[in-house]
């Protein structure tokens, strides 16, 4: 394929040719980080054509390091312009686990979260489906060639319509709370504590869906959910795995799987009047001038269940925009995820 | 202090993951939230850019008081031609910063 042409996983000294690496560094020495047979890790080279540049994301948790390379594919077509090559490593060692090749998107996603040591969360989008793929890591490092990244479940969000408008097709990232994700220590000796992270798995994953509008206008969608939620699907599809029911990814629709465990807000702003969203364990946090709302989800009920007499949507107290969720996705349905408005 | 230097540069702080990207050459968007700072465990990033390109990190602990002056540390590439393109944080658990360069 023409995209192979472009991407090598291995070290080639063309001029002109970008090479990328990744520097491993002790935080509080700002020194390379010791014990490490090298401090940099060899990704991959490039093959610059005039106009564009790959972009970059990583994930850390544990010795795990994921890393996503997502560059215009050189065929274009209008059904996926984009494609990204996904690889973990683990960074102690210095050597790549697994990898996926050649992953079709119609934008530039790279967001990137772990749900887990062993389960990653990448955002992509084909058209108009969004979607969630959760891949899963394995634990050993293989001794000679690096596996296949395994996707065990791709979970959709709601479909847009085919009217809407936009600039830029949607880019998916994740407002996440990095310190309250567990690691594989951590999952298997929950009593195990650091600053923030007390009650790991109750804390809410933010899923941000970015839509240009053009002329600086953005519209966002924001899916909250528990982290919980997420993990025991992803430990059920690799019990599924585990036993032969499932040989490849199952794909999820929306509707079995989202409207009862998250809940979305949306929110339309211009360039002069961004406002800040965050997340801490279960809180939401949105400050937009002089005023900061809090969201919880969880201090009263922990399951995570919905109130079925909320409003489909929730707007931020400000809006004033054009939009109106029903206006933009094809699957409309009440979001029950219990919060409460401090 | 902070807010003279974020009116200085024009960013915004956000209590997030460094799950978005320091701006770059191309980029398709014009997301206003491009050049973005992150924070894990009190600690606050910035990638400041020079229009185009990256090639530095900065970091601060979080002011306790308003007025409290600001030191930065700062990261750069051994090699000052490379351009930073990335970076994640993962302090508690493992005192790591690691950042991709092109």
């Amino acid at each position: 394929m023409l995209i192979l042409d472009r991407l090598h996983f291995c070290r080639r000294e063309a001029p002109g040719n970008l090479f990328l690496q990744i520097h491993l560094t002790q935080h509080s020495t700002q020194l390379p980080y010791p014990g490490l047979s090298s401090p940099t890790l060899d990704i991959c080279d490039f093959q610059k054509s005039t106009g564009d540049r790959p972009i970059i994301n990583l994930a850390i948790r544990g010795t795990n390091l994921a890393v996503i390379v997502r560059y215009a594919s050189v065929q274009e077509t209008s059904d996926h312009p984009w494609t990204g090559h996904l690889s973990v490593w683990n960074w102690k060692a210095g050597v790549k686990k697994c990898e996926k090749l050649d992953i079709p998107d119609t934008s530039h996603n790279t967001g990137l979260v772990f749900l887990r040591e062993d389960i990653l969360l990448h955002g992509s989008s084909l058209g108009l489906d969004l979607s969630l793929n959760v891949y899963h890591i394995p634990m050993s490092t293989p001794s000679a060639v690096a596996c296949d990244l395994r996707l065990i479940e791709q979970l959709s969000l709601p479909s847009l319509k085919e009217e809407v408008e936009y600039v830029n097709p949607p880019l998916i990232s994740f407002v996440n709370n990095p310190t309250t994700v567990p690691s594989f220590t951590e999952s298997y000796n929950p009593k195990v504590t650091r600053l923030f992270t007390t009650d790991s798995l109750s804390s809410i994953l933010v899923i941000e869906v970015m839509i240009d509008k053009g002329h600086d206008n953005w519209i966002y969608f924001f899916f909250i959910i528990h982290y919980r939620a997420l993990l025991d699907r992803a430990d059920r599809a690799l019990f599924r795995h585990g036993n032969g029911q499932d040989t490849e990814a199952r794909s999820v629709r929306w509707g079995e799987w989202g409207p009862e465990v998250t809940r979305m807000f949306w929110d339309y702003h211009d360039e002069y009047s961004v406002p800040l969203e965050a997340a801490c364990r279960s809180r939401f946090f949105r400050r937009d001038g002089n005023i900061i709302e809090v969201y919880d989800f969880g201090a009263d009920n922990p399951s995570g269940l919905g109130d079925k007499q909320r409003p489909r949507w929730d707007q931020f107290n400000n809006i004033n925009g054009p939009a109106f969720p029903g206006d933009w996705f094809q699957d409309n349905q009440n979001y029950l995820l219990y919060f409460r408005l401090s | 202090m902070l807010k003279e230097y974020r009116k200085q540069r024009e960013i915004q702080i956000k209590w997030t993951t460094i799950t978005h990207l320091p701006p770059r050459q191309f980029t398709l968007s014009s997301h206003p939230r491009s050049a973005q700072q992150g924070t894990e465990a009190g600690v606050l990033y910035d990638a400041p850019h020079d229009g185009r390109f990256v090639y530095e990190l900065r970091w601060t602990a979080l002011p306790l008081k308003e007025d409290q002056a600001i030191e930065w540390n700062i990261v750069r590439p051994s090699d000052p031609q490379t351009v930073i393109v990335a970076h994640a944080l993962s302090i508690e658990e493992n005192d790591l910063l690691a950042f991709a360069t092109w």
